[in-house]
């Protein structure tokens, strides 16, 4: 039985990916590290995304609130409102939402920068003037995102808890004390660390595929703008993949 | 894999003992991409202060032999032997020496668009000339800017330069690290007549005065004319003919005369 080509190609690509995965921790690992370029991509990938990454992070706060109030209240169980949202976006929604939103801003524009940077000759012209580019592009932009991306999600849900505030506060009043008492009673060492610690595999999935898709670009203009989407999308699945994954394992481990 | 000691043939390496040894030479080279053999048996030599030009059509093969001779891709088979250095043989630290030697001008300049004019010069430096002290780094950045004539542009980024001045900035790049060898991969392609002759006069004049030997891949015949002092023709994968600008000029054979009408 003959295998199809997109299955064929679809094997040819993961493979692909797993030595690039590879090459990634090997020049991590080997000295002359890229230290002033890493500080430049954590500034580039972690501050530069904070305006975009608190504004979703507010609404999505104060937007859970509204829309799970009425089945609340419909139970009369509305005073809980603020434990329920502050659990379903510390444990789930911040991180995942953070890091659909990180694949969409930094996945694509690493595709689509590498991608340019190989189709204009900058990585060879790079490789010529003695600079390692997949050490200098690659490690330092991997790194970055791997690092960012939990600091973000903190972030993130931080402004959230304050958009749920608000939230809750547009239909009758709770105080900012008994609101911070009834979500810090609820939420559980527990509850966050297995969520954040699962942010640092979504930051290097993000950086690893956007990376990938943008080092190998084919030739041309067609193939900066195939490499961005390409990341986006790729980056994106993983990030479901990678939470299935951590669910299952926190479920075995019984840290649910 | 060797490291560029290893890889070097004589008992100094890296320096041409012997004048008339050629500082590159390419011989009985073989490459092809998958049916395409792109080159064919092909052999030329670059010798110390020379200008020697490839001519050929498009998608000939002019660009795979300067990536040959720069180490970015291998040959099938054959020798490419530049300064000395054994290039296929070399590993990675080898290509870092020799490439540091070896100057090479993109046919697209690949000049860093998210960096200035002074940190796309200051780039190759902080590799190579790690030691040098930051008045010493400006110094060489101002010097290099003023040899291709644009000192002012050194804080503008390349998207606000003309492409004359992108390949001026390009050149600029390459002369650096002051190279023995430069190689130029169509260096007029893309340009108006005018700046086109412009960047053929200015490669001989930072040829005299950095005293480089050259391999210009070319087929505008103007820049092969300004630059070249020796011409090898790129016909089916082989080095068909070769000699001076006038001696081919002169040539009966038709597919080298196409060249010259």
């Amino acid at each position: 039985m003959e295998i199809p080509t997109s299955l064929r190609n679809l094997f040819n690509e993961a493979g692909e990916l797993a030595a690039f995965t590879a090459n990634f921790f090997r020049e991590l690992m080997r000295p002359k590290h890229e230290f002033r370029e890493f500080i430049k991509q954590c500034y580039i990938i972690g501050y530069k995304s904070l305006p975009l990454i608190a504004l979703t992070g507010f609404i999505m706060g104060l937007v859970l609130t509204m829309q799970l109030r009425p089945s609340l209240t419909s139970y009369g169980v509305e005073a809980e409102l603020p434990v329920m949202v502050s659990l379903a976006v510390v444990r789930e929604i911040g991180p995942v939402i953070t890091a659909l939103i990180f694949a969409g801003k930094i996945g694509s524009s690493m595709g689509a920068e590498l991608g340019s940077m190989r189709v204009t000759e900058q990585i060879d012209a790079m490789d010529v003037s003695g600079t390692n580019p997949f050490k200098f592009l690659v490690v330092t932009r991997v790194a970055a995102a791997t690092l960012m991306l939990p600091i973000l999600v903190v972030l993130s849900d931080t402004i959230s808890l304050y958009g749920t505030f608000i939230g809750v506060n547009i239909r009758g009043f709770t105080s900012r004390s008994l609101f911070m008492s009834q979500v810090f009673h609820s939420l559980e060492f527990s509850d966050a660390l297995p969520a954040t610690i699962k942010t640092f595999f979504f930051g290097f999935a993000v950086g690893i595929i956007g990376c990938f898709k943008g080092y190998y670009s084919k030739r041309g203009t067609e193939g900066v703008g195939r490499a961005a989407n390409s990341a986006v999308v790729v980056a994106s699945i993983a990030v479901f993949i990678l939470d299935l994954l951590a669910v299952q394992i926190t479920d075995v481990l019984g840290i649910n | 894999m060797a490291t560029a000691e290893q890889a070097y043939k004589n008992d100094n390496p890296g320096s041409i003992a012997d004048a008339a040894k050629p500082v590159i030479m390419v011989s009985h080279v073989n490459k092809r991409f998958g049916k395409n053999k792109v080159l064919n048996d092909f052999s030329i030599e670059l010798h110390k202060g020379e200008t020697l030009v490839v001519l050929g059509r498009s998608g000939a093969g002019k660009s795979v032999l300067i990536k040959l001779i720069i180490g970015l891709m291998e040959p099938d088979g054959g020798i490419v032997d530049v300064l000395g250095y054994d290039v296929p043989k070399l590993d990675h630290d080898g290509l870092d020496i020799l490439r540091s030697r070896v100057g090479f001008l993109f046919q697209s300049n690949a000049l860093y668009d998210s960096m200035t004019v002074r940190e796309n010069l200051e780039f190759p430096m902080r590799r190579h000339m790690s030691d040098l002290s930051p008045e010493e780094v400006e110094q060489n950045v101002m010097e290099v800017l003023t040899n291709v004539g644009l000192p002012h542009t050194v804080d503008m980024l390349p998207s606000e330069l003309s492409g004359g001045m992108q390949k001026r900035i390009a050149l600029a790049r390459t002369l650096i690290l002051k190279p023995e060898i430069i190689l130029y991969d169509e260096p007029t392609t893309g340009l108006d007549p005018i700046t086109g002759k412009e960047i053929s006069e200015l490669i001989v004049e930072v040829q005299k005065k950095y005293n480089t030997s050259s391999i210009i891949i070319s087929h505008d015949m103007r820049c092969v004319e300004i630059t070249a002092d020796r011409i090898a023709v790129l016909i089916d994968g082989k080095n068909y003919a070769s000699g001076t600008f006038d001696e081919l000029n002169k040539s009966t054979d038709s597919k080298v005369k196409a060249f010259f009408e």
